[in-house]
Order: C-alpha cells, then sequence, then structure tokens
C-alpha cells in the first residue's frame, strides 16, 4: 500500500498539492496522537504498578501490625513475670536458693545440698527459638536423699514456682542405704543427684518495639 | 445527494448525443440533443450544470476500425512501448484509439493477439468533446459501443466460442462478433426503412453478409458453433429468428436487462433509447480501454487519485483515532485502577495508624516477646519426670522388676553412654556448639526380685518389659545394654557343680532408652 501510494504522491505532487499536505497533517497528527496516547497508557502502567506496590506494601505492614499487637497481647503477661523472676537481665540466685529450701521445708525432704557454678556464655543454638541471641548459664548441682521418687518430682516442680525457667540437664536416682534423721531412723531409699542449667538472656539485646509509620 | 457521486453517461451517435445522468447505481434521467449548434448549446448548459459529475462517453458511430495483430509476447514496459508504438503506426491520423488483448497463439512462438480499436473518422465528435474540454469536465474515459458486448455477455454468463450480437439501436444495425467473449469485430449498418417486413429482411440480409464476410476473413471455421444472439427488447426479434433459423443459423433471443443488476429503466425508455441499458451496464461496470487521448481524462486521474489520497488519508486518521483511543481508554482504566487503590492504600494506612496508636504499651517487639516467651516454655519442659511416668507404668505390669538406678540426660548425642568416665553433668557440656536437637535419654539399671536362679523366666521378664516399652510410642528407642546373663557366645562361663551358695542371688540388667523429640513434660 506504502509503494503505490509514494509513487502517487511523486507524480502528482505538483497537481495535487492539498491532499498531499493534508495527508502529511494527518500521517503527523496520527503519529502525534498515538505517541501522545502511548506514552499516556504507559505512564499509567507504571503509576498503577507503583499504586499496586504502595497497596502490597500497606496490606503486609498491617497484618505485621496485626500480628504484633495479637502476640504483644498474648506474651506480654509472661514476659513480665520472666522478667520479674530475672530470666531476662541479671540472674537472681537468691530467689533459686530460697525457693529450695521452701520446697524442702514445705514437702519435709532430706537435706538438700547445691552448688552454683559461675556464669557462663551458654551455646543458644541448641535452643531453636533463639538463635539469634546470646544466653548466659550458671549450673546447679544438686544431692538429695529421697525416700521415695516423689520427693524428686515435688522438687523438681515445685523449684519452677516464682523462679527463671531452668532446664534439668542430668540425673541420676539411685537405691540408698538407712539413714538416722532427727534421733529417728527414717528409711532413705533413693539418692538423687541432678545438674541444673539456670539460663537468662541479656536485655540489651531484645529490640525494643518500634512503631511503623508509612 | 453528493455531487461527487454523480455520473453523465454520454451516448453519442452521427446524429445525436443523449445524456443520461446517474446517482450513484441509480439512473436519474436523460436528456438527447442533436448535434446541431442549438443542441450543442444546450448540452453546455447541461453540463454547467453538473459541474462535478463524472462524464463517460459512447460513441455509437460506423467509424470504427479493428485491426487484429499478432505481436511478440513481451510484459512490463516494454509491452506497453510495443502496443503504443504499434497503436501510432496503425492508426496514425486517428486521435481516439485503444488496444486489448485477444488471446495467445498456440504456435511455438507463441505470440499475444492484440485488437486495435480506432475511430477514424470523428468529426462528428469533435463539437461535443470541445464542450466537454471547454467545461472543464472530469471526462474518464470514451468507448465504442461494442466494446460494452463484451461486459453484457460476461454478465450474462453466455460466452460461445463464436457470438454474434444482432440488435436493433438508435444509430441503426449493430452486429458484434465475439470469440470467446472478447470483441473481434463490430458492425453499423443504418437501417432506411422501420416497416417490419423490410425491417425483417433487413436483418437477415445483413447477417448473412456478416456471416459470408467472417467466412471470407477465416473467423469462422466451424459453421454450427457460430451463434446469433437477438435482442429481446425489439418486437420483431420473433420473427427476425424464425427467418434466420429457416436460413440455417442457430439463434438465441436474450434480453440485455438480464445483464442489468437493477432494472431502472422503464419498457418505454428502453424502447425509445435500447442503447439505455448499455449505459446503465457501463456504470455498474468499467472497462479498462478507453479510446480517450490520456490528455483528456488528466483531470479525472487527478480527481480519483485525489479521492484515492484523501481515502487513505481517512483510513489512517480512523486508524490512529481507533488506536489511540484504544490506548486513551486502557490509560483511563488504568486511572481508575490507581483511584481506586490508591483509596485502598489509604484507607489500610489508617487502619494501621489506628492500630498502632490502639495496640498496648511494650518494652519490645512483639516477635522478640513471642520468642522470648517460647523459649523459656521450651526449657521449662525438660525435666526427667516425663520418662519417669513412662518407666513406671511399664513397671506396674511387669512387679518382678525394681529399678536400681535411673540416670536422665538431655543431650545432643544419641550415641552417648553411660561409662564411669562420662562423668556427672560433663556430657552435655562437650556437646554444646553442635546443631543438633536436644533429647532425653535414659539409663535404667534394674534387677529381678527373689531371683532363684532361672535365667529363663529372668530374661522372659526382661523381654515383657522391652516388648512393653517398645509399645509405648512416646519413646523413640529402646535398647538393652546389659541383660541378666551374659549370652554371648564367646563369653558365657559357669559350672553345673556350683554350689548354691556360689550361684548369683538376683539377675541384674541394664537398659537405654531415648524419648521421642516430640515428647515433652506432661503431655
Amino acid at each position: 500500500m506504502i509503494e503505490p501510494l509514494i509513487h502517487l504522491m511523486i507524480n502528482h505532487w505538483r497537481a495535487l498539492p492539498r491532499p498531499i499536505i493534508g495527508l502529511g497533517i494527518c500521517l503527523v497528527t496520527v503519529c502525534l496522537l498515538i505517541g501522545f496516547a502511548s506514552h499516556y497508557q504507559r505512564n499509567q502502567g507504571a503509576l498503577l504498578n507503583d499504586a499496586r506496590a504502595a497497596y502490597d506494601h500497606a496490606q503486609e505492614k498491617l497484618q505485621l501490625s496485626k500480628q504484633e499487637q495479637q502476640d504483644i497481647e498474648q506474651y506480654l503477661p509472661h514476659y513480665q513475670r520472666l522478667l520479674q523472676t530475672g530470666f531476662i537481665g541479671e540472674e537472681q540466685r537468691h530467689l533459686w536458693i530460697a525457693r529450695l529450701h521452701h520446697v524442702g521445708v514445705q514437702h519435709q525432704l532430706f537435706t538438700i545440698d547445691y552448688k552454683i557454678g559461675p556464669q557462663t556464655a551458654y551455646d543458644s543454638k541448641l535452643i531453636l527459638n533463639l538463635r539469634n541471641y546470646k544466653m548466659q548459664r550458671s549450673v546447679m548441682t544438686l544431692r538429695w536423699d529421697l525416700l521415695h521418687e516423689e520427693d524428686f518430682i515435688h522438687l523438681v516442680t515445685d523449684l519452677r514456682e516464682g523462679t527463671s525457667p531452668f532446664m534439668v540437664r542430668d540425673c541420676e536416682i539411685a537405691q540408698a542405704s538407712d539413714i538416722e534423721m532427727n534421733g529417728q531412723r527414717v528409711q532413705k531409699n533413693l539418692t538423687a543427684n541432678c545438674a541444673i542449667d539456670w539460663l537468662t538472656i541479656q536485655d540489651s539485646q531484645l529490640k525494643p518495639a518500634v512503631k511503623v509509620d508509612f | 445527494m453528493f455531487a461527487y457521486q454523480q455520473k453523465i453517461i454520454v451516448y453519442v451517435t452521427n446524429q445525436f448525443l443523449m445524456a443520461s445522468l446517474w446517482y450513484g447505481k441509480q439512473y436519474q434521467s436523460h436528456q438527447t440533443y442533436q448535434n446541431v449548434e442549438q443542441g450543442c448549446t444546450a448540452f453546455r448548459q447541461y453540463l454547467s450544470q453538473h459541474k462535478k459529475a463524472t462524464i463517460e462517453v459512447v460513441v455509437d458511430a460506423v467509424e470504427e476500425e479493428y485491426q487484429l495483430e499478432s505481436l511478440p509476447h513481451v510484459k512490463g514496459s516494454a509491452r506497453r512501448e510495443m502496443l503504443t508504438r504499434k497503436l501510432a503506426q496503425l492508426t496514425r491520423n486517428s486521435l481516439y484509439k485503444t488496444v486489448w488483448f485477444m488471446r495467445q497463439e498456440t504456435t511455438v512462438r507463441k505470440e499475444d493477439v492484440f485488437v486495435l480499436l480506432s475511430l477514424s473518422n470523428p468529426k462528428f465528435l469533435q463539437c461535443w468533446m470541445e464542450i466537454l474540454q471547454s467545461e472543464q469536465v472530469f471526462l474518464a474515459g470514451v468507448y465504442a459501443l461494442p466494446m460494452l458486448n463484451q461486459l453484457m455477455v460476461r454478465r450474462m454468463k453466455v460466452v460461445p466460442p463464436q457470438l454474434l450480437i444482432c440488435e436493433r439501436l438508435s444509430s441503426g444495425l449493430r452486429q458484434t462478433y465475439l470469440q470467446h467473449g472478447g470483441l473481434r469485430f463490430s458492425r453499423l449498418v443504418t437501417i432506411e426503412s422501420l416497416q417490419t417486413s423490410q425491417l425483417i429482411n433487413s436483418y437477415v440480409t445483413e447477417v448473412e453478409k456478416m456471416h459470408l464476410y467472417l467466412r471470407s476473413q477465416r473467423l469462422i471455421n466451424d459453421a454450427l458453433t457460430f451463434q446469433v444472439m437477438l435482442s429481446s427488447v425489439q418486437t420483431e426479434h420473433h420473427a427476425v429468428m424464425k427467418r434466420l433459423e429457416q436460413q440455417g443459423f442457430n439463434c438465441k433471443i436474450a434480453n440485455p436487462q438480464d445483464a442489468l443488476k437493477k432494472r431502472d429503466l422503464t419498457q418505454i425508455d428502453l424502447a425509445r433509447h435500447p442503447e439505455l441499458h448499455y449505459l446503465q451496464l457501463l456504470n455498474e461496470m468499467s472497462l479498462q480501454a478507453n479510446l480517450a487521448p490520456k490528455e483528456m481524462t488528466k483531470a479525472y486521474r487527478l480527481k480519483q487519485s485525489t479521492k484515492k489520497i484523501n481515502r487513505v488519508s481517512a483510513v489512517m486518521a480512523m486508524t490512529g483515532l481507533f488506536i489511540s483511543s484504544f490506548l486513551f481508554v486502557q490509560g483511563i482504566n488504568k486511572d481508575e485502577q490507581i483511584n481506586h487503590l490508591t483509596n485502598q492504600t489509604n484507607f489500610l494506612q489508617k487502619q494501621h495508624t489506628l492500630l498502632i496508636s490502639h495496640s498496648p504499651a511494650s518494652p519490645i517487639s512483639g516477635t522478640d516477646m513471642k520468642a522470648v516467651v517460647t523459649t523459656a516454655q521450651m526449657i521449662s519442659q525438660q525435666s526427667p519426670i516425663a520418662m519417669m511416668h513412662i518407666i513406671s507404668s511399664a513397671l506396674k505390669v511387669i512387679p518382678e522388676v525394681s529399678i536400681t538406678r535411673l540416670r536422665w540426660v538431655l543431650s545432643n548425642q544419641e550415641n552417648m553412654t553411660d561409662e564411669v568416665g562420662n562423668t556427672f553433668g560433663e556430657q552435655t557440656n562437650q556437646a554444646n556448639g553442635l546443631e543438633n536437637a536436644l533429647v532425653q535419654i535414659g539409663f535404667v539399671d534394674a534387677k529381678l526380685g527373689h531371683f532363684d536362679g532361672d535365667y529363663q523366666q529372668a530374661l522372659a521378664s526382661v523381654n515383657r518389659l522391652m516388648t512393653k516399652l517398645r509399645a509405648d510410642s512416646r519413646l523413640k528407642i529402646v535398647e538393652v545394654m546389659q541383660m541378666p546373663i551374659d549370652v554371648a557366645l564367646s563369653a558365657t562361663q559357669g559350672s553345673t557343680n556350683d554350689s548354691p551358695e556360689t550361684q548369683p542371688t538376683s539377675a541384674v540388667f541394664k537398659l537405654k532408652i531415648i524419648l521421642s523429640n516430640t515428647e515433652k513434660e506432661g503431655l
């Protein structure tokens, strides 16, 4: 179509200036119109992509904030309890010892020998939830005689009340010989040896809550 | 009606000119002008009223010359030059001439056969053509009336090898000979009398003359294939056909209106001017060959070129408008989507701001808080109590077994041993830094009460305990580390003469059990 048209235009340029000029004007106008429309359409496309990205971002932020708020509402009471018991920040050995004495008296246990070692670094990789944080550990070794297995369970269970979380790491319960207690012969049946890890987290590593704004 | 759709088809004879007016395909009217001064003046006035109409001229006169030429088979510009030269050579004095392809010879040289047509003495045309030129009309072409016979037979789909069309027109009796639908020769005879009997005689005489002429020219080889076609417009056609058939001619009557798409012409018009149906045919179809010199049709060709360029401009403008409209609509749709998304984003942002403002005060982020709390809960779950419960429930069904020692270890090494060198409290320290998950491992030292030396009974009791423990899904591994009697093939040692005092009084054994990772205290 183009070639005969060009041929026609060359042949009749002198005789038909108006239609040829009209054709030229039409061609230029159409090109400009399409160019402008195309530019507008592309520009709107880019703006639409930006708007979609902004919408997705806002939606994601809202979801994160909702999740954050839900987590805070759910875990704040537990966290405050952990803060009080010394799981976060400085360890509170006096609470452990006091609780140990209290449990011994409460359940009329035999004498409990304990020893708490110095605080050392603990590899938190063993605890999956806290891979990014450094933990400290104080190892407490316990030795006490048992009348029966319930004494062991009472100690391990009740020691957790009011104290920071600890991890029983190594325990041995073995049969034992008779002993004399308070002038009476009370039969001790078992002897228990335990190693307990009292773990703490440095509070400086925990990120403060940040209010995210757009 | 738009002026540019007007068309005037002029029929010219030696005596008069008939101008028929057409709007598109629609017949409007016709005017007749005698070839005298008054007629020329009236025609000039008529033309001045239709300045923008396209004009086509159909000449019906005796001054026609037909020549058949065989020329070398060439194509393109060489063919054009050759035909122009030949036309100038053979019709030197004629202004109105044309040529068209007839057939290709079947000889070895395969020459092309052309028909050359010219108006030998166009003086009768001069007056009319001067008026057309002086009025600067858009002359599209000048055609001889027999040329239109080709269009007619093509439309009627009557294409015998040899056809003689015989009809009475305003100018006289016209006989046109066509070979395979292509015009080969034509002849116009003036009719002296319109009395029916004389008319019929004239017909028959002229057809016979024509037949003889064609035979003399060796154009007719086979008389059987020669067909005479009479027009049904004239009243005398039946009588003529009867006479011609008596003379041995193969005759056929055809209605020229069958070649037309529309039948606007009245029978009265057609009876008065039978050539009108040719003019309508020309209005409906177009002829390539044209008798007029190029200079005469220049204005028309320029008009056509203008039309073509304007049409291209219009198509281009429409296409451009369509494409740009499509793009604009797409852009507008996207704009609406942008507005919608922006509103939704703003709404989400407001919701977010509201949520932040109402969220409880917290020292650390919710994610950290959750991690800390769940870690603390997981730490608290690590104790030997779960394993003690499992062992106790197993021993209830095997009362003869009593435990002398239980060691419970939290370790990341499942293959650890309960050896003397493996000192208490140190095993897991060595494991620090490894990535394996922590597992609860138990070493159980037990003995059989009231043992009377029956090792078979003792082994059965141990196996029952093992079976019971292994049935517990909470345990991952249960294995025996030491049996009441060493049953290994290389290690069994003793004597049947041993006194009862020297025989063992108890049967001890040792087990290693590992708790599944999913098993937690209290679950």
